[in-house]
């Protein structure tokens, strides 16, 4: 039955102008609002408006006055020459920002464990990584600038200029994603990190391991990532953890208080059942497949292409010989082509769909869509062979009219 | 026991905290029109401020959190858009219009905030997912079908450029009338149009690219829950 299509909301009287073609071919109602929930809305209110207001009284103006007390364009001309000036006579006589790290994390007070101070004095420079983009409003105590930490075979601290102190253990890995005035994201990519958030601060502290995120406001709280399973404790205050394997997709976890969280739903089986296996072993577990593409499944539906990502790479890779495993390549290389990667990348993804066992509709889809990478990514000697092949394949398939017309163009050129 | 009464301190509604309203106030605050609180808000009155926060967050929250698709830079971006609606309040040349220019400031600040995105993720550093996109949000009772069709629109809409995207998104999503939707993108009304009928050309030329609406979505409800006959 056709989704009627409501009037829209327009009091001007012009309402069947600009309505939307696609929506009507899609037979969805316009404005999209009918089939739409309204979000839910945030319990970050209060502490989104004590942000507002320190930003205000930060402006050093009183409120609406609209103008700015700041300099002229010659005084930020001269600011910026002087500050370019230091900034050189720092590297010349520093040797580089790389330095100030090692001071930085070197001049750490003393610390409980002697496996930490142990860390201080080994050669943290190589660990330290740097980020090139995105504004840097936390750094550490000391001024430099920060974006992530390893710890290898010795635990691993730092302390921010706000008195947030953030700890790893041995055989961690934590990159910064946002370090900005008002936000700072952690990843922690493997490990246990231990971090101390100062109360009463206006950024919001999150960490992300994995699919899971731990959202925190003044507490201190241990974070711990193995390959099946992320646990949060917290011993002061309260965390916000999100995660779609919890049943609310959100739980609040306050001091003294644990969760754990599985990162691969595979409950419904044994151990010996989900164990890795490799091209060489023996069958891949029962369910494990069918586990990782459902989840694949789930993320891609939520839009979590990372999450998706993560588990189709996993089939594609350790059950080569599934019969699953060409559709889970093609669906790899239209996750790719929805997370923005380059052309070149979402071609040679197509390409390799291409040659598993794909069927014929999803062929024909694949052929489709590695043409039109190519031809993004300026591959015309490719796309042509491209679209030759599939003519060749399907001369009366769904898209053999729009890749003649390609080729006669194509041609002609 | 000071950290921990730090962070109890710290959960407090900030209104509480700030400053003690006696109800007679709070409740004139309540009852005053947007032109009257701007007008105190003007003096530098916090509490009219506030006034004007409480009655707008959720309205402003709601629109950004759409546009954006991402819940976690949705409170940036409203944070960011009543900092500079408060700045440059002696702006407004009519206060009684002040949830709308509120809506103008909020649609530019996502329009900065859609432009860094797409900078981040052409170096391959955004890594956040897109929890309020159409599909996130759909009415439950909306079916399958729908849901299936609007994740396909999800993946067009992020192929548009931003000024398209915004524009399509305020009209056939957001349900605004088109001289809202022209001002909300400040351009003009001739222009808000083209970029609407190109946006719609576009994404009707990447719905055509899965083959058809129809098709793909068959494609994909096959991927989902029929498996072993691939």
């Amino acid at each position: 039955m056709r989704t009627p299509i409501l009037p829209n909301r327009d009091p001007s009287g012009i309402e069947d102008e600009c309505r939307s073609e696609c929506l009507s071919a899609m037979r969805l109602p316009d404005p999209l609002t009918r089939v739409l929930k309204q979000p839910a809305g945030s319990t970050n209110y209060p502490l989104l408006w004590r942000r507002v207001e320190v930003q205000l009284d930060q402006s050093s103006l009183p409120a609406g006055l609209g103008k700015r007390t700041g300099f002229g364009w010659w005084q930020v001309v001269a600011a910026s020459a002087l500050g370019g000036v230091i900034l050189l006579l720092l590297v010349l006589t520093h040797g580089g920002p790389s330095m100030g790290v090692v001071e930085n994390v070197i001049n750490e007070p003393q610390q409980e464990s002697a496996a930490v101070e142990q860390s201080l004095a080994a050669d943290v420079q190589a660990d330290v990584t740097w980020s090139s983009v995105g504004d840097t409003g936390l750094r550490l105590r000391g001024g430099a600038a920060f974006s992530g930490i390893e710890a290898r075979s010795v635990p691993k601290a730092v302390t921010f200029e706000d008195g947030s102190s953030l700890r790893l253990a041995q055989h961690s890995v934590v990159d910064a994603l946002v370090m900005s005035a008002r936000d700072v994201v952690l990843r922690l990519s493997m490990g246990k990190l231990v971090l101390n958030v100062m109360p009463d601060g206006v950024r919001r502290w999150t960490v992300q391991a994995g699919a899971v995120s731990v959202e925190v406001v003044g507490t201190r709280f241990i974070v711990e990532r193995t390959a099946e399973r992320v646990t949060v404790t917290v011993s002061h205050g309260t965390v916000l953890v999100r995660s779609e394997d919890l049943p609310e997709r959100v739980e609040r976890v306050g001091a003294g208080e644990s969760l754990s969280v599985d990162i691969v739903s595979l409950s419904s089986h044994t151990d010996e059942q989900t164990k890795r296996t490799t091209k060489s072993d023996s069958q891949p577990p029962v369910g494990a497949v069918a586990a990782l593409l459902e989840r694949a499944d789930r993320a891609r539906l939520q839009g979590d292409w990372s999450v998706a990502r993560h588990s189709l790479e996993r089939v594609v890779n350790e059950f080569t010989d599934d019969p699953r495993a060409p559709l889970a390549a093609y669906q790899l290389a239209t996750v790719r082509q929805s997370q923005g990667a380059a052309p070149e990348q979402v071609a040679a993804a197509f390409a390799y769909a291409l040659r598993q066992n794909l069927g014929t509709s999803l062929r024909q889809d694949c052929y489709w869509r590695l043409l039109q990478a190519q031809i993004a990514s300026g591959q015309r000697a490719a796309s042509k062979e491209t679209a030759r092949v599939a003519l060749e394949d399907f001369p009366d398939g769904r898209y053999s009219r729009r890749m003649r017309e390609f080729l006669d163009g194509a041609l002609a050129e | 026991m000071l950290l921990r009464f730090s962070v109890a301190l710290a959960a407090l509604p900030a209104c509480v905290v700030a400053f003690p309203i006696n109800g007679t106030r709070a409740q004139k605050l309540i009852e005053s029109t947007d032109s009257e609180l701007v007008s105190s808000a003007l003096t530098g009155d916090r509490a009219a401020q506030h006034a004007l926060y409480v009655r707008h967050v959720d309205h402003v929250t709601q629109r950004v959190a759409r546009l954006l698709g991402r819940s976690a830079e949705a409170e940036d971006v409203v944070q960011d858009t009543f900092v500079v609606a408060f700045r440059d309040l002696a702006q407004l040349s009519e206060p009684a219009r002040f949830g709308g220019w509120l809506s103008v400031i909020g649609v530019h600040q996502v329009h900065r905030r859609l432009r860094r995105r797409a900078l981040l993720r052409r170096i391959g550093l955004d890594s956040q997912t897109d929890d309020v996109s159409l599909s996130c949000i759909v009415d439950p009772a909306a079916g399958p079908f729908v849901r299936t069709m609007l994740k396909q629109l999800d993946e067009a809409l992020v192929r548009l450029p931003i000024e398209l995207r915004l524009a399509w998104m305020l009209r056939h999503v957001e349900g605004c009338a088109l001289p809202e939707v022209a001002e909300q993108c400040r351009v003009s009304l001739a222009t808000v149009k083209r970029h609407l009928v190109r946006a719609d050309k576009e994404l009707r030329q990447y719905i055509d690219f899965e083959g058809n609406a129809e098709e793909s979505a068959v494609d994909q409800i096959h991927m989902v829950s029929d498996r072993g006959k691939q």
